[in-house]
């Protein structure tokens, strides 16, 4: 240990205050020479997990603490507490949770009589009057005056009056500095920081930011002068360091008991409900290899004490279950048969061949992690659920830390140095969101001065200020769940969201400290699954469920393998369906092949080709090295899942396991880090020195690169694949059900309604409009009788589609409320307005929407009459208004549609582009079926209304967009040259025309720009919404 | 025969102004926010902008993400009534009778009748407007007619000068205008549309009563607006003319008692006619043309407003006996700024402050007039870490009662230089060493350092402040200029 300890010490996790990361901080302690630091961030020990890795792998000693704000006679004082055991640290940690509970969002205030139940905390008071209120109480061994010196002027008499009071009391005084970056040239930084906090701009900080760079982390050498008048205080440090004993290490986590039937221990009791459900899914008999990988599975969980986790997860699956809500796991967990039997998850293992030591491992002995997909409407009550049976002090959710990326950057570090805000916008536009380099011609370009000194200074601290915390967000559904309160572990702090509280780490210090999560997610389609089997059973006594969904179904295959897809789960998106020919999937394993391939992973790995080309037999299955085969016979020779590329890195790179699963987790977080990088140097060598080729280790490095935040396990992708042929098989089966359940599953997806309404049309599911009197709010069936138009397809003729009123734009919970409480159906428009009691506003809508055409009014009647009848809705007595001295035009058929669109985003009553067809036809444009039919190579011009603008970031720049006219879809590619000839038209237009060349291949068809134009027919500005972007 | 009446629209205003700023921006998409933050919302937009699908409305935010290269700015309002104001004063030369309209920024009623008969008939009395506007880079629209709400219609439809013949040709022009123009409520414009009434003359083919039922008051405003029966009357902006008195010197002459003797007669006429205004004189700007020599200028402000003679001429010969011409006056320009008087009661006999503060007042007016406006300041303290930034010396024109501190210690009185004064070092090769003073006068202690730095967005400072004590007793504030390796004598403590 050095001779001094820096005891007050902030990392860039005290929001908006500190200007060195964690790691920065203990890099530089070593360099110092310095064996000790403590890290005490503001209200909290939000940076302390990187810290202690970063600590350990140093061999550096951390003395765990935070800055309180502790309330002495009405005013707050700042006072640094040091934990001393782990004692200590689980009070410090319940003192900060009390603190946030009564504040606002980012701040903390701990009264005085809270630190009386204290034990094992060091106390360093930097005022007389919290150290003359905390030593009586704590005594001298715990409570120390705090002398820091920062050569500012008033410090000396403000030191003068805390050494007064130390003397009176017989308290010890300890010296040191507040530390907030560890090298000065942080210090511009940290000035920033304090204006951005502050809301203000530097040349009017003034006491805002600090008197000097005098808060740099010091070494001995350079502290010892400031202190020449009082060494011993200095060293007091060492003292107060040497009774601090606690390191994040000592948290023993458990993950909490269940609540156990009688006589049962945890191991039994999972064992039996495991056999339990293995004889429900295998219909009585449990298979011999079943048993024996159950076997072994409760063998390792039982040997790493994790029965807990498995039961909680069973709890949390059985309360879905009880409450009908659809749920199902995700993610390595599907890998696990106990996981299967237990209804976690929804993929046979064994079956599926699939790997538990994915999962779970001796070896790595890390925390199991489930996801767990819930439906998302439903999926708040099982959050509170979870903080109602387990309390709000041992269940809290994981924390998202929001941190700076490039557009905020400029525009904060901007603001803070007062540079124009309209040239900041214009600069934080030229930017992309996914840079993560700031480019100085990019500033001159949004009009900035080149040479002016505030651009040189918006560059520099832009650039620096980088991946910094800004405030803390709360994870998608990610929970620390704990035997003992997780208060006691970090502190837990209000969300922004109610009802919610959250713990001060992000996901990435729960798993580095090896403490168990779990993931409640919300998913779209097993609404709409739901939704879809509540109807099958609701009107053709049809029950089904997910697993008694017929398998290997001919028919639903052949409707995949042509792409047509629409509102399917996972293979929807144009690239999904312009690889489904291709690959023509017509079994289950077929379909995880699917979900898993277009992927950035593979697609940037280029493993997409020769994967299609040997399936289709162009191409014979070798393997690079014979020690492949038995990881790659399943996707023939080719790499497309995780674990797949980590087997590759243990076998043909000899990674040692260690080694396997620091990639692993490099993988993870290379978009944050650029630690993949190293990887190269090491894999490649070692890969070409195994025999295998250059050309293919190259090509594993890219995929291991893409995989990044986007791979897919098998396990994983066999979950979604059984979720995308479930959806499928409805589409298939019962489209009128299908559509009728995503519509009111909605927001969801890839698609807009619109588009699905369309589909279901192009399907021969007669959609019926929305109308007051047979409308409910949801989308609903209804039986085809009685309507004289006979079905397009035979099979769809059972019941038609009925739009529900939630699609009437305007309309929310409380009109839904409304409309529901008032009985209908209604004989006029009067009884209507006055039973509902709608507002005017809602009223109008629904008339734009027609919704009042039942009552024989048109759509501009109808308007001119809720106008005036909303006056009389209070009226007591039914008093008809006098009649209306006008009349208004109807509307013409293209109108309507236009109307329909601008008012419910769909059209029951045709497609906008039908009323353009005629002229278009004119100028020689086809509609899609007919582009579906021209040759590879043939020029051609086309129309379509744009229904969604995509730029993966694997395309290089390319944008595909989906054109949408009354007979089907047109993909186009956009080559970035031509995107930005024709920027404005390609991002704005709603009605796009196209000219290009026809690509054609194994029937999938592109149309590729080489103009763009507006055509010179128009529809109303109002037509569909695409989906941009995304 | 129904009388004329004029409109002159200047569209978009506000873009206009801020085109002119920026002249440079012309050939550019630009755009008039309501706010410079991402949400700020366009107000007004030029062509280029409006071809590249930017519309009013949308947030700055999306216009940029369609636009990365937008130029945009926020013009204040201020500054858009500042130029309506001139423009309303540059009208008023073809016409006394202009009216800025109230609601739509840059539309101005104006009376034809009257001078229209100098320029020879109405068409030529516009083109001179129009000229006017142009030559001074605005864009117009002028509509001569007989309904002025009418003519601001058909001024929205069109550009340059426009005569209309008879009132059905103004109607049927009108009536084409569409509604959107009109800067009309999002909702109520919204609703319009969705019943297919888009352009004036449908909005006015609805009946007004039923209008009034569903859309409410402004809608039906809207509509009799419009009522041939009924026109509202032009409602002139006042010419607001400066209290002025010019006279010659003659011969010109430079001699002050003579000037000042001559200003007396001047003043006294020109504090009649403010009196005449029930108003009283807030300054006076005394500008004094010289022969072959640039004018020279003084503003002299008393303690309060007033109409007292003696007080001001008082306050004059104070001001220009300070005051070296360096030429004959051959014209004096007496300006007053004035303000309306306001009538108090006499204040009762009885308790009487101990302190005259307006008599205070009246002495630091007389000081102000005789050392100059900025010669009475007090320092005001701001919150910096910079001992010159830490305070800031503001003139006042009235005196307070001064209030004593809470917590009175006996203060230590820190006279701080305006300007620090250099020091040379104790050692020139080892310049940390220390300072030397003048006479060789010793330091026998240094207390410190303490350290400011920063600055370093514009110029970096950074200094080491001490308290000096030398053999006399003498307490000194210096400090050693690191970046300039400089010693400095900051003040000295009483």
């Amino acid at each position: 240990m050095g001779d001094y300890v820096p005891l007050w010490v902030k990392t860039n996790h005290s929001f908006l205050e500190g200007a060195s990361f964690p790691e920065e901080l203990i890099e530089q302690a070593h360099v110092l020479g310095l064996r000790t630091i403590a890290i005490t961030d503001r209200d909290g020990v939000y940076g302390l997990v990187r810290a202690h890795v970063r600590a350990k792998e140093l061999g550096i000693k951390i003395i765990v603490g935070a800055q309180l704000s502790i309330m002495v006679e009405d005013a707050p004082h700042c006072v640094i507490a040091l934990a001393k055991t782990r004692h200590g640290y689980a009070d410090l940690c319940r003192l900060l949770s009390i603190g946030h509970a009564r504040c606002e969002k980012g701040a903390s205030q701990i009264e005085e009589s809270e630190l009386k139940e204290t034990q094992d905390l060091i106390l360093l008071c930097a005022t007389p009057q919290s150290l003359m209120s905390l030593y009586p109480e704590h005594g001298p061994r715990s409570v120390f005056a705090l002398c820091a010196r920062h050569l500012t002027e008033n410090e000396k008499t403000a030191e003068t009056e805390l050494r007064s009071a130390a003397n009176e009391l017989g308290a010890q005084v300890v010296g040191t500095t507040e530390v907030l970056y560890h090298d000065k040239v942080r210090r511009p930084l940290q000035d920033v920081l304090a204006c951005i906090r502050a809301g203000k701009e530097l040349t009017a900080a003034g006491q805002t930011i600090r008197a000097n760079a005098e808060h740099g982390l010091k070494s001995q050498s350079q502290l010892e002068p400031l202190f020449a008048d009082d060494p011993e205080c200095l060293q007091r440090s060492l003292t107060i360091a040497d009774q601090c004993g606690f390191s994040l290490d000592d948290i023993r986590y458990r993950y909490p008991e269940e609540k156990l039937p009688q006589g049962r221990t945890e191991q039994n009791w999972l064992r039996e409900l495991t056999f339990a459900g293995a004889r429900e899914r295998y219909r009585g008999t449990v298979p011999t290899d079943v048993r024996r990988q159950i076997e072994r599975e409760l063998e390792i969980i039982y040997r790493l004490d994790y029965g807990g986790y498995f039961l909680t997860m069973y709890e949390i699956v059985q309360y879905c279950r009880e409450h009908d809500i659809l749920c199902q796991g995700r993610g390595s967990a599907a890998n696990s048969a106990v996981c299967f039997c237990l209804g976690i998850t929804a993929i046979d293992p064994v079956r599926m061949d699939l790997l538990f030591e994915r999962f779970l491992s001796i070896e790595r002995a890390e925390p199991p992690d489930i996801d767990l997909d819930i439906e998302h409407e439903r999926r708040e009550e099982v959050i509170q659920h979870v903080y109602e049976k387990y309390g709000r002090r041992y269940a809290a959710m994981v924390a998202n830390v929001i941190r700076y990326r490039i557009r905020s950057a400029v525009r904060d570090v901007g603001k803070a140095l007062g540079l124009p805000r309209t040239d900041l916008e214009t600069a934080t536009r030229l930017l992309r969101h996914r840079d993560d380099v700031l480019d100085p011609e990019l500033l001159r370009e949004a009009g900035l001065e080149k040479d002016a000194p505030a651009t040189h200074h918006l560059w520099s601290l832009a650039s620096q200020i980088l991946d910094f915390p800004r405030h803390l967000s709360i994870h998608p559904g990610g929970f620390l769940l704990g035997h003992r309160p997780v208060d006691e572990i970090v502190p837990i702090e209000p969300a922004t969201m109610e009802a919610r509280t959250v713990i001060q780490w992000d996901k990435y210090d729960v798993e580095n400290l090896a403490l168990f999560k779990v993931d409640l997610l919300g998913l779209g389609s097993l609404t709409c699954i739901h939704r879809a089997f509540d109807l099958l059973e609701q009107h053709k006594g049809l029950k089904l469920d997910i697993a008694t969904v017929p398998a290997e179904d001919s028919a639903t295959y052949d409707m995949i393998s042509r792409g047509d897809t629409v509102g399917v789960f996972q293979i929807e998106s144009r690239a999904q369906m312009a690889m489904l020919p291709r690959l023509r999937p017509n079994t289950f394993y077929d379909l995880v092949i699917e979900v898993a391939i277009v992927r950035p992973g593979p697609i940037q790995g280029d493993m997409v080709h020769p994967y299609l080309r040997r399936r289709k037999g162009e191409e014979g299955v070798v393997y690079p090295h014979p020690k492949l085969e038995r990881i790659l016979r399943k996707t023939l020779g080719v790499p497309i899942f995780q674990e797949q590329v980590m087997k590759l890195a243990v076998e043909a790179a000899g990674y040692a396991p260690g080694e396997a699963d620091q990639l692993r987790r490099d993988m993870a977080a290379w978009r944050r880090s650029g630690r993949i990088e190293k990887h190269r140097t090491r894999m490649i060598p070692r890969m070409i020195a195994e025999g295998i080729p250059e050309e293919f280790a190259e090509r594993v490095f890219s995929q291991i690169r893409g995989f990044g935040e986007y791979g897919f396990p098998e396990s994983h992708a066999a979950s979604f694949a059984l979720l995308a042929y479930v959806t499928a098989w409805l589409r298939r089966h019962h489209h009128e059900v299908f559509t009728c359940a995503i519509l009111n599953a909605q927001p969801m997806g890839f698609y807009s309604p619109a588009t699905l309404v369309e589909d279901a049309k192009h399907h021969g599911v007669r959609v019926l409009p929305i109308d007051v009197n047979k409308s409910r709010w949801d989308c609903t069936l209804e039986p085809m009788q009685g309507y004289n138009e006979p079905p397009v397809s035979s099979d769809r003729g059972s019941y038609a589609l009925r739009m529900g009123l939630r699609y009437v734009k305007g309309l929310g919970a409380v009109e839904r409320e409304h409309i529901e409480a008032a009985s209908g159906p209604h004989p006029n428009l009067a009884t209507f307005v006055r039973s509902t009691r709608l507002n005017q506003k809602s009223l109008q809508s629904l008339a734009e929407a027609g919704a009042f055409e039942c009552f024989g009014l048109n759509r501009r009647d109808a308007i001119w009459q809720v106008r005036s009848l909303g006056r009389f809705m209070q009226d007591s007595l039914p008093l008809r208004p006098v009649p209306s001295q006008i009349s208004f035009a109807s509307l013409t058929d293209a109108d309507r549609v236009i109307w329909d669109y601008r008012t419910s985003h769909h059209s029951t009553r045709g497609h906008p582009m039908r009323g353009l067809r005629e002229a278009l036809r004119l100028r020689g444009i086809p509609e899609a079926t007919l582009v579906h039919q021209r040759n590879d190579g043939e020029k051609t011009s086309y129309v379509g209304l744009v229904i969604c603008r995509q730029r993966p970031g694997t395309a290089s720049g390319v944008t595909f967009f989906t054109l949408e006219d009354e007979t089907g879809f047109v993909n186009v590619v956009v080559w970035r040259k031509v995107f930005d000839r024709y920027a404005t038209i390609a991002k704005t237009a709603s009605l796009l025309g196209v000219s290009g060349e026809i690509q054609k291949a194994d029937g999938v068809i592109h149309l590729v720009a080489s103009s763009l134009w507006i055509p010179e027919v128009s529809i109303e500005d109002a037509t569909l919404r695409s989906r941009d972007f995304h | 025969m129904k009388s004329h009446v004029g409109c002159v629209l200047l569209p978009m205003l506000p873009l206009q102004v801020l085109l002119r700023q920026k002249p440079h921006w012309q050939d550019s998409p630009v755009v008039v926010l309501d706010d410079e933050g991402p949400n700020g919302r366009i107000t007004h937009l030029n062509a280029l902008a409006r071809r590249t699908h930017l519309r009013i409305g949308m947030r700055q935010a999306v216009a940029r993400d369609l636009v990365p290269t937008l130029h945009a700015a926020v013009v204040p309002p201020e500054k858009v009534n500042a130029v309506i104001q001139e423009l309303v004063t540059s009208l008023q030369t073809f016409s006394p009778r202009v009216e800025a309209d109230a609601h739509l920024l840059g539309a101005f009623t104006i009376d034809p009748e009257g001078l229209r008969r100098l320029y020879g008939g109405y068409r030529n009395w516009s083109k001179s407007i129009y000229r006017y506007l142009r030559a001074r880079h605005w864009r117009s629209s002028i509509v001569i007619g007989f309904h002025r709400y009418r003519t601001l219609a058909v001024a929205m439809t069109k550009s340059g000068v426009t005569v209309l013949e008879n009132a059905k040709e103004e109607r049927e022009q009108s009536d084409v205008t569409p509604l959107t123009s009109f800067d009309l409520p999002g909702e109520l414009c919204e609703s319009l549309r969705a019943l297919g009434i888009v352009t004036l003359g449908d909005f006015l083919g609805l009946p007004s009563g039923e209008l009034h039922s569903r859309f409410g008051e402004n809608a039906s405003a809207l509509h009799d607006l419009f009522s041939e029966s009924l026109q509202l009357p032009i409602q002139p902006q006042a010419f607001d003319e400066p209290t002025r008195i010019t006279f010659q010197i003659e011969p010109p002459d430079s001699d002050q008692h003579r000037l000042l003797f001559a200003i007396k007669g001047a003043l006294h006429s020109l504090l009649h006619q403010i009196h005449a205004r029930a108003e009283a004189l807030e300054s006076l700007k005394i500008t004094l043309h010289l022969e072959r020599t640039p004018s020279h200028e003084e503003t002299i402000e008393p303690a309060v407003p007033t109409t007292d003679w003696t007080t001001l001429l008082e306050l004059i010969r104070l001001r220009l006996q300070g005051v070296t011409l360096e030429g004959d006056v051959e014209e004096v320009e007496l300006l007053a700024s004035t303000v309306r008087t306001h009538a108090e009661q006499i204040g009762l006999l009885g308790e009487q402050p101990a302190r005259d503060l307006t008599g205070a007042s009246r002495a630091l007016a007389r000081i102000r007039a005789a050392y100059g406006e900025r010669s009475v300041t007090k320092a005001s303290l701001r919150e910096a870490h910079l001992p010159e930034a830490s305070f800031r010396w503001d003139p006042i024109q009235q005196v307070r009662t001064p209030t004593r501190p809470e917590h009175s210690t006996a203060p230590m009185i820190r006279r701080v230089f305006d300007r620090p004064k250099p020091l040379p070092s104790r050692k020139p090769r080892n310049p940390e060493a220390g300072p030397s003073l003048k006479n060789d006068q010793a330091i026998e202690h240094m207390y410190g350092p303490y350290r400011i730095s920063g600055g370093w967005w514009k110029r970096l400072v950074e200094r080491d402040y001490y308290y000096a004590e030398t053999e006399h007793g003498d307490l000194l504030w210096l400090f050693y200029d690191r970046p300039r390796k400089r010693w400095f004598l900051h003040g000295v403590l009483d």
